[in-house]
């Protein structure tokens, strides 16, 4: 199967058919539909999709952090020899922020205004029992001179709202580095910082994975930044993987036709004609509430046959070396389809 | 910091004056006290007589500045009833009151916090039920009805506590029992909210995230952020308790500060109503200033502004 790229031996975090089901006032909501995937150490993984197609709630089943509403189950959800979707909280907060910690989308509401960065730094440090309060001092210095805060022991003693936007994403990173995991969730890092941060941000990230073997899962809506720093990919659309394949691969041959809107839709730098419309995929992301059937993305497909509505849902279809995509149409069409989409942008 | 706390003493100082302005205006026109001291038998030749010992033909602007004046130098007159200084008077009440006041302000916050708390953390819960059943209660019941009930129970059918008097430590128990049960409720439902929004808060996922024990992210970062409505509430509390006691008071007989005033209305002894009202007003406003610290304390971005 194409859940990894290739053998890696132990897998960090091995997930089989994760899915989450949310109970709202007008029936059960399917924000996954048996999510699949392998990550290996020291990989950068990015999930990417649109808002609403599941991946972030994914990433928070996965550090046990879903809403109250919310529940998860799969098959298999193995981080570091241990089975965590069923662990106990108490198991859970050891693993949390220790082995497995995680950057969160906006740096402005996910420090705590009332305490300084020194403090945040050296609480999860302290509360993993790794070592004294001298020596979570010494890490936090350390830290975040590695992510480039200058006069770093000064600012132990700063609070938040003293740093720039920029500035706290990268508190964030040194605080989810403070334990030396081998797996942090990266969730939209970039989204809330300015674009000329985001580009740094993200050097820094993939600098900071080279040097302490990290992997990575990268939860993004940009593809921008999948092409950036990524190793493999998974293209989310309605709580499905709809395509999965090394970075690369997935931008020399888009397979799935959702995959080909979406790499279509990034604007080029240098349009051949200034009055070309940028290009968007037509009609709305399905609802999510009840029983799901066949192939969610089948109104907005311009490929789409009866078929596609039909059975609880479309295989993934193998591509060798790791590239597989969930759709009825063989290979050939699809290639000729991106050609033809290709054709008409050029 | 410094600049803050200049700032903040500032405001205060301008609210003590305004205050004593008003509250003496006000004395002023509640009647003719010349009258009022004379009695109902006088003639107004009498009247008059006492209206120029007391001062009160002067005009209203030269009595303030009078009464301020002296009021500055430590001396508030002396009460019209028992000649006694009215500093001694109320330095002799106001332990009383405030021994009373703080301890029901203590008793209530000590109940208000955790059951705000878990009222947020178990939201619609049986212990969120009957955190807010505890609110409704403490609102609606009058405390007077309630001191008596104490005392009914406590005092008369079990005899477990004394019913009335202030010398020893026993004798404080009902009154602060009723007191606090009357500032309970606001406390809690504001800690309530307040946690519910701080536990939404992406800080709040993040010290989850960070494996952080229950306790740790409820009251450590949760709380702190919840907790600057609630001090602000505290100070207003405690300064309720100190000048709105007189009900409680009277009916457990404790001596204290609002049993003074009670009884220098009723004895149209202004000096002593006046100095009250001055003293009342300007613990006030240090608890109010006291909480402005506090919350400063508390939070970082304050102290900037």
């Amino acid at each position: 199967m194409a859940y990894a790229y290739e053998a890696c031996g132990e897998p960090i975090l091995s997930v089989r058919n994760l899915e989450v089901s949310l109970k709202t006032s007008v029936g059960e909501l399917k924000a996954t539909r048996g999510i699949s995937f392998d990550i290996c150490p020291g990989e950068t993984f990015a999930i990417v999709g649109e808002s609403g197609c599941g991946k972030s709630i994914s990433s928070m089943a996965l550090m046990g952090l879903l809403p109250r509403i919310a529940t998860a189950r799969a098959d298999r959800c193995v981080f570091d020899g241990q089975e965590i979707l069923n662990l106990s909280r108490r198991k859970l907060s050891n693993i949390r922020g220790n082995t497995l910690s995680m950057i969160f989308q906006d740096p402005m509401t996910s420090l705590n205004p009332v305490y300084t960065i020194g403090d945040q730094l050296t609480e999860v440090f302290l509360r993993h029992g790794k070592g004294n309060r001298k020596q979570a001092r010494e890490r936090a210095v350390f830290l975040l001179e590695r992510v480039g805060i200058k006069n770093a022991a000064e600012r132990l003693g700063a609070y938040p709202h003293q740093l720039s936007g920029g500035l706290r994403q990268r508190v964030v990173i040194a605080m989810a580095m403070m334990c030396r995991p081998k797996l942090i969730i990266a969730d939209e890092p970039t989204t809330a910082l300015d674009v000329t941060v985001q580009m740094r941000t993200l050097a820094l990230l993939a600098e900071l994975q080279r040097e302490f073997g990290l992997a990575i899962i990268l939860i993004t809506h940009d593809l921008g930044v999948v092409a950036s720093l990524s190793d493999r990919v998974a293209v989310m659309y309605a709580g499905q993987i709809v395509e999965t394949a090394p970075t690369r691969q997935l931008f020399a041959d888009p397979t799935h036709p959702y995959t080909q809107g979406l790499i279509q839709c990034i604007p080029s730098y240098e349009p051949p004609n200034p009055d070309a419309e940028l290009h968007t995929i037509p009609g709305m992301v399905p609802s999510l509430i009840g029983k799901q059937r066949g192939c969610a993305f089948r109104n907005r497909c311009s490929l789409a046959v009866d078929a596609c509505g039909e059975g609880d849902e479309i295989a993934l279809r193998e591509l060798g070396e790791g590239h597989a995509y969930r759709c009825l149409q063989p290979h050939d069409a699809l290639v000729a389809n991106w050609r033809l989409l290709q054709g008409e942008s050029a | 910091m410094l600049q803050y706390f200049v700032k903040r003493l500032g405001i205060a100082l301008l609210v003590v004056l305004t205050v004593s302005v008003i509250s003496f205006g006000l004395l002023r026109l509640s009647g003719d006290l010349a009258q009022n001291l004379a009695g109902e038998g006088a003639t107004p030749a009498q009247v008059d007589e006492i209206r120029v010992l007391y001062g009160l033909d002067r005009s209203m602007i030269a009595q303030y500045f009078d009464w301020a004046g002296s009021a500055l130098k430590g001396d508030l007159g002396r009460s019209l009833f028992s000649n006694d200084p009215v500093f001694e008077l109320i330095t002799h009440r106001l332990p009383v009151t405030f021994t009373l006041a703080v301890s029901s302000l203590l008793l209530a916050i000590c109940v208000a916090l955790p059951l705000g708390v878990f009222a947020a953390v178990y939201r619609n819960s049986w212990i969120d039920r009957a955190a807010l059943g505890l609110a409704v209660f403490g609102s609606a019941v009058p405390s007077f009805w309630f001191a008596l009930v104490l005392i009914y129970v406590f005092g008369v059918q079990f005899r477990l506590l004394p019913i009335s008097g202030s010398t020893t430590w026993a004798h404080f128990i009902m009154p602060t029992v009723t007191l606090s049960t009357m500032v309970m409720p606001q406390i809690m439902r504001l800690t309530r909210g307040g946690m519910i929004d701080a536990l939404d808060a992406d800080y709040v996922k993040m010290a989850w995230a960070k494996g952080l024990n229950p306790m740790a992210v409820f009251f450590k970062h949760a709380l702190r952020n919840a907790l600057l409505p609630v001090v602000s509430l505290a100070a207003v509390s405690l300064g309720f308790l100190l000048g709105g006691s007189v009900i409680v008071e009277s009916v457990f007989s404790v001596n204290g500060i609002g049993s003074l005033a009670y009884e220098s209305i009723k004895r149209a002894d202004f000096p002593v109503v006046q100095s009250i009202l001055f003293v009342l007003s300007f613990v006030y406003v240090v608890l109010t200033l006291l909480s402005d610290l506090i919350n400063a304390r508390i939070d970082p971005r304050i102290r900037l502004h």
